[in-house]
This record gives structure tokens, sequence and C-alpha cells, in this order.
């Protein structure tokens, strides 16, 4: 069975509601199946004993939800868009100092490396930084608050 | 010594003395100045020096660099700065003038030359910012260490970032982080404190102190010297025990522990009474009958009287 059936037996499954799909062609079985949404892996794959193993990769790479759909607290779903996380608990200013302007606004464009804003905890203060160049499209925590380690903070696209 | 000596010796005219002693006044350094007599320094001032620090640091500390500047914006800045381009680990930096010295929040940190000590000391660290809870207590509880080796006494901790003494604030520890959240990261330690405050105190709008009203002409080459062996020492420790190897002594130096203390969030006030800190190095506070913990925010704490 060439790669070529096998692709197309995965669009197959894909425009069909089959859950999962089992060819048997002479001695070489190929099963697909479809992994819950968000899930993503390889799909198991069983081949008879005497045939070369046969390795399929999954066709949900294709219909996986995009990594950055982590819900916000309000279920808000996010812009796509590359998603900066909190890489430690504090608290977040917009902010260097009171007297400041927020360091971005939604809608600035943002060059690698330039500043978004500041997590606090105990007088530890880490700049959190653009990763990627582009423009800020969601701001997702409030100057004062309490972030969580992996929270998303700012989504830039 | 006189304005006419101080120019034969130096090379320069009169009025380039005076000039320069004009500029020094402008930056701090009190000079007194008699008709007849000539100019005299109103405190002792001694200036730090590469060479003697190094002679003066533990064989053991090994730094990565030690540069002493007369003036920067601030040494936390200059080393954040540095740790894009530099690799190296222990890095330690001071000046003499600083102009935009930080305190918390942006707050402004004030010291005559040569009457205080700024002092920033990059460390780098591979497990990621997460590992770095407590990092600010450690570096208290050495800078506590280093002043009692140095044979000044009577130092304690302020939770989070204040040495104290008598009551009244000493210094302050401001830790900054970059690089890798998940990975390669680096801390850059800043430590300032007071060493004769002189005029400045009254710009400072808390109640301060300073190492001269804790011991009889202190050193500040020597200071500094203890403050880097028990930072450097302190660090290593932190980076295989984290902030565990330091509870105890945490403890020990707690000036807040058992005190009625006000904490402050926004424009919520409440009181309780401080009862140490947890292992991560969170304050434990009893509200009531109930105990929290407070770990960030804009957390101001004021201890009742």
């Amino acid at each position: 069975m060439d790669l070529r059936k096998i692709k197309k037996l995965i669009d197959l499954l894909e425009e069909s509601n089959l859950a999962e799909l089992e060819i048997k062609e002479g001695e070489e079985i190929v099963r697909l199946s479809r992994l819950p949404k968000g899930m993503v892996g390889t799909l198991p794959v069983a081949a008879a004993p005497a045939a070369a193993p046969v390795r399929v990769e999954a066709p949900i790479t294709t219909s996986a939800p995009a990594a950055v759909e982590a819900p916000a607290a309000g279920g808000k779903a996010l812009p796509d868009g590359h998603v900066v996380k909190a890489p430690m608990v504090g608290t977040f200013y917009a902010s260097a100092n009171p007297d400041s302007p927020a360091f971005v606004k939604i809608g600035q464009a943002v060059k690698a490396g330039e500043t978004l804003g500041i997590i606090e905890a105990m007088k530890m203060f880490n700049q959190i930084e653009a990763d990627v160049a582009g423009t800020v499209l969601a701001i997702l925590v409030q100057n004062g608050q309490p972030v969580e380690f992996d929270e998303p903070m700012f989504v830039i696209g | 010594m006189s304005g006419s000596a101080l120019a034969e010796r130096l090379g320069v005219s009169r009025a380039a003395v005076w000039k320069q002693v004009e500029r020094l006044r402008e930056a701090g350094v009190e000079i007194q100045a008699q008709a007849g007599s000539g100019y005299r320094l109103g405190a002792p001032l001694e200036l730090l020096d590469e060479a003697a620090l190094r002679h003066t640091l533990a064989p053991a500390t090994r730094l990565g660099d030690l540069a002493v500047h007369w003036q920067l914006d601030s040494t936390s800045s200059e080393l954040l700065r540095r740790a894009e381009h530099d690799p190296r680990d222990l890095l330690a930096c001071l000046a003499e003038i600083q102009t935009a010295g930080r305190g918390r929040r942006g707050r402004r940190w004030h010291t005559p030359p040569g009457g205080g000590i700024a002092l920033s000391l990059l460390k780098r660290f591979d497990a990621g910012m997460a590992s770095l809870a407590g990092l600010s207590l450690a570096v208290g509880v050495a800078a506590v260490d280093a002043l009692a080796a140095c044979g000044i006494d009577g130092v304690a901790l302020k939770w989070p970032n204040d040495l104290v003494a008598r009551g009244a604030k000493l210094g302050g520890i401001l830790v900054e982080l970059g690089g890798d959240a998940l990975g390669p990261c680096h801390a850059v330690i800043g430590l300032g404190i007071n060493l004769r405050l002189g005029a400045a105190a009254d710009m400072i709008d808390q109640a301060a102190i300073d190492l001269a009203a804790l011991a009889p002409e202190p050193s500040r080459t020597r200071v500094v010297a203890g403050l880097l062996d028990h930072l450097v020492a302190a660090l290593d420790r932190f980076a295989t025990h984290g902030f565990a190897a330091f509870a105890d002594a945490y403890a020990r130096h707690d000036a807040l522990h058992g005190r009625d203390v006000d904490v402050v969030r926004g424009a919520e006030r409440r009181h309780g009474v401080a009862r140490g800190i947890d292992a991560r190095g969170a304050l434990r506070v009893a509200f009531g009958g109930r105990e929290e913990t407070v770990d960030a925010g804009e957390v101001s704490l004021r201890v009742r009287a």
C-alpha cells in the first residue's frame, strides 16, 4: 500500500462522519481513527505481522485547533496570533512606574525584544518582552492584576 | 587644603580648582570652604578602586568581571544591557553616582557620591525563572551575614526587600530577571546600602539610617568586598538548593515576625500579624484567626508602633 493510497484514505475519513476506518488489502491492514478534537498525535496503525510497519501521519494535523486556543479566564476566544504567556507567578504592571504611560497599547506595532510589561513577585522584576515582531492584537491582563504561571498575557499577530 | 596648594599639586589654575569643587558639590559631595585656609571635605570620602577591591575579596570569590564606574544611570541597567552580549557569569558592577538609581516600582534612590553602596551582580541560572522564587530574600540573608562579618550588627530584613536597623531603612534589594523564562536566564541583583547619608537624609521620605550610625568608620572597600563574597557563595547555594537553604536564616533575621502589620493592596488595607514566611518566601500574615500568604502585588507593609 503506497503513501498516495493512504493519503486518499485520510481524505476519505476527513470528509466522512466516520470515527474509524480499517482497510485490509492482502496481508496489510491500515486502521485510521479520528482523535477527539484538540488532541494531537500519531494514529494507531495496525499492520499484519509479515508486512513492513506502515506509519501514517495523523490527518488531524490539518483539523487540529491551533495551539493558541487556550481559553481565557472569561472564556473569550483569543484572536489568532502568537500568545505571550506569563513566565512566573506575580503581579502584572503595564508601565515602568505609576507615572509612566503603558509600554504597549492594542494595535501598536512591536519589534521582537520590545518590552510589553513587567511581572513582579517579592521584588523580583521580570520584563516581559515580545518574542516575535508584529502588532499587539490583545492585552489579556490588567495593570496591578495577579497572574498565574503560563497565563496568556498578550496576543501578537 | 588651600585652593592654591591644590592648583599647584594638580598643575591647573585656581579657577579650575574652584570649578571642579563646584561640580563635586553639585554631585552631592560635602565640601567646606573657609577664606584663608582653603577647602575641606565635610565627611571622610573613600572612593572605590577596582584593584583594592580585588585584593580584598576572598580568594574563593571568582567574579566574571568587576567594574567600578564614576557615574551610571543605574548599575543594574548597565548589567542588563551587558547581559545581552557578554556571556560570562558573575559580573559585578559598582558606581559612585547613579543618575537613575531605582527603588521600588521606579521610585528614586538617592545617595551622595561615596555616601552609599550601589552594587549590582549578574548571576546566570539554567532552570528557568520559576526556580528563582525567594531569590531576593536569599540575597537579603547574604547581605545581613556580610555586614555582620564586617562588624556591623543589628541589621534585619523587612519583607520582602528592605534592610533595616533600629526601625529605619538601611538599604534595599531589587532583582531583575532576563533571558529565557523556561531555560537559561539571568538575574541582576541590585543592592543599595546607605553608608553616610549626610544632608541627603532629608531627601528620603522615610526613616533612614546609615552604616556610619551602626559602626565607627565603616570601610566601603571592606563592606563591598564582604558583600560580594557572601553574595557569590549564597547564589551558588541558591542555584543548587533554592530558597529552602535560606529559610531558617531568614527567620532569624525577620524584622516583622510577630509584629502588627497593615497589608495595603490598592485601596484595601487590612490589619494582621506577621507570622514569618513560607517555604517559597511568601509572607504569612494572620488576619483574625485565619492565616494567609502575601507574595506579590503592590503590597506595602506598615509596621504598627
